[in-house]
């Protein structure tokens, strides 16, 4: 029951948007009073129970996964733990 | 954001360099515990469990909402369910959790109680706007990421007049019951994969006491193979460094600070109390009750119901489940007296019940 799934934004009225649900064609309904912020056409959402939670950022979702491609270390300041995992360059530190 | 790009973190080729590495940063055994149902079975789900390093070890923590309902709650609902006037709106989860005469809420149905199963809180709304001359009681469980809905749903309720909606409402909160897992020193937690969606509610302030004060490590983390990997590797470079810090690997969705406006609606309708946890037992200021200015909304005031602790059920091990003491199937009732077709126990109940996925998934 607790199943939050992302969702993309197809329009909003009246406070509520309807939502296509992850990569299928069904359509659902999520209220944004939980928001803080107004979603647009085209965001994705994370949506439990009928209510939007939060706005997803592409951009973090990117960023996380170019570190992790090219290799980078979870820890930041920490050249030498880095340097100790097969394939991961040193200088490699994540961002805060 | 394209679904495209949340398939990448399924992506096999990442997710066996990132195996790699954790392989090479393991130094000992690292015996983590993911708090939510929904990570249990991603991480069965995926296969990441068989693929995990045999020094790996996974514990499943108190973080299904179903499991964690105790049993006096369920006697509560069944003492509700069948009164005159009374529809019990409720999740499907929560039909065969057994109270603790074994009874539940699919029972109390078959003799007779009005019992309807809903997708979410504002259908429950629905169904008391169609049915004006009863009383629709949504029973409330779930954490931070649910108790939001319940309480937006309860202003959406006011806002239309609808006064037969009532919510009985058992809600938990997650920090408090993680203190009660840290000081518990039997099951040997080394770290924490903390639930990703009551993060995206609390963010991840509330969380710093368990590298603080207890000296471990915990990231909040997102439910694709990649994100639990990730996790794992960053869990096993901060023991092999005798560190501790709490980290956001799921900046996608959870930001450090909480969600300011779902906060706000839930701590409008419900201010925290202490509360009973299957397993873990009474935790002060755990869960949380209606505050004054929605007393009317309360099914426990309304009803007068009870709140009576009472035994767990003869034979049951979820508790020991729960924090992390007993593997599922070192329970002896495990496949034999309890299955998810008869399940005696909740861990077995719910889709997202450890029990459950051991026996769905046929861990050896």
């Amino acid at each position: 029951m607790c199943l939050a799934v992302p969702a993309e934004v197809i329009r909003i009225a009246d406070g509520v948007a309807t939502c296509r649900l992850g990569e299928g064609q069904s359509l659902i309904r999520a209220s944004l009073m939980l928001l803080p912020d107004l979603p647009s056409p085209g965001d994705q959402l994370m949506v439990h129970a009928g209510f939007a939670l939060r706005i997803m950022d592409p951009a973090e979702a990117e960023e996380t996964l170019r570190l992790l491609r090219g290799g980078e270390c979870p820890i930041e300041g920490d050249a030498t733990a880095c340097a100790a995992i097969p394939g991961a360059p040193a200088n490699a530190l994540r961002k805060a | 954001m394209h679904q495209t790009l949340l398939r990448q973190f399924r992506d096999p080729e990442l997710c066996h360099t990132l195996l790699t590495r954790l392989r090479a940063e393991l130094d000992g055994e690292l015996r983590f515990m993911e708090v939510c149902g929904t990570h249990t079975v991603a991480i069965f789900q995926s296969g990441l469990r068989s693929l995990l390093p045999p020094q790996v070890v996974h514990l499943s923590g108190p973080g299904c909402p179903v499991c964690v309902t105790h049993e006096s709650e369920v006697n509560a609902f069944l003492d509700l369910a069948g009164r005159p006037g009374v529809i019990v709106a409720t999740f499907g989860d929560l039909m065969r959790v057994p109270g603790s005469r074994g009874r539940n809420l699919k029972s109390a149905q078959a003799e007779g109680a009005r019992v309807a199963v809903v997708y979410s809180p504002p259908d429950a709304l629905a169904l008391a706007r169609d049915n004006p001359g009863d009383t629709v009681v949504f029973l409330g469980v779930g954490f931070e990421t649910t108790a939001p809905t319940v309480a937006g749903t309860v202003l959406m309720a006011r806002e239309q007049g609808l006064s037969n909606f009532k919510v009985l409402a058992f809600h938990k909160l997650v920090p408090p019951a993680l203190e009660v897992l840290l000081s518990d020193t039997e099951a040997g937690i080394d770290a924490f994969i903390l639930p990703g969606h009551v993060s995206a509610v609390i963010g991840t302030e509330p969380y710093g006491f368990i590298a603080s004060r207890f000296g471990k490590s915990a990231t909040v983390t997102g439910f694709e193979p990649v994100d639990i990997l990730e996790s794992l590797l960053f869990l096993a470079q901060r023991r092999r460094q005798g560190r501790a810090e709490v980290k956001n690997l799921y900046r996608r969705v959870v930001s450090d600070t909480s969600n300011p406006r779902a906060l706000e609606v839930m701590n409008r309708v419900f201010r925290p109390c202490d509360a009973l946890w299957r397993g873990l037992g009474r935790i002060p200021d755990s869960g949380l009750e209606f505050t004054d200015e929605f007393e009317d909304v309360d099914a426990k005031r309304r009803y007068g119901l009870s709140i009576e602790e009472c035994p767990p059920l003869p034979g049951c091990k979820c508790g020991e489940v729960l924090r992390g003491r007993l593997r599922p199937d070192q329970c002896p009732l495990f496949k034999k007296a309890c299955t998810p077709a008869k399940p005696v126990g909740p861990c077995m109940v719910s889709t997202e019940g450890s029990c459950a996925a051991y026996y769905k998934y046929q861990v050896e």
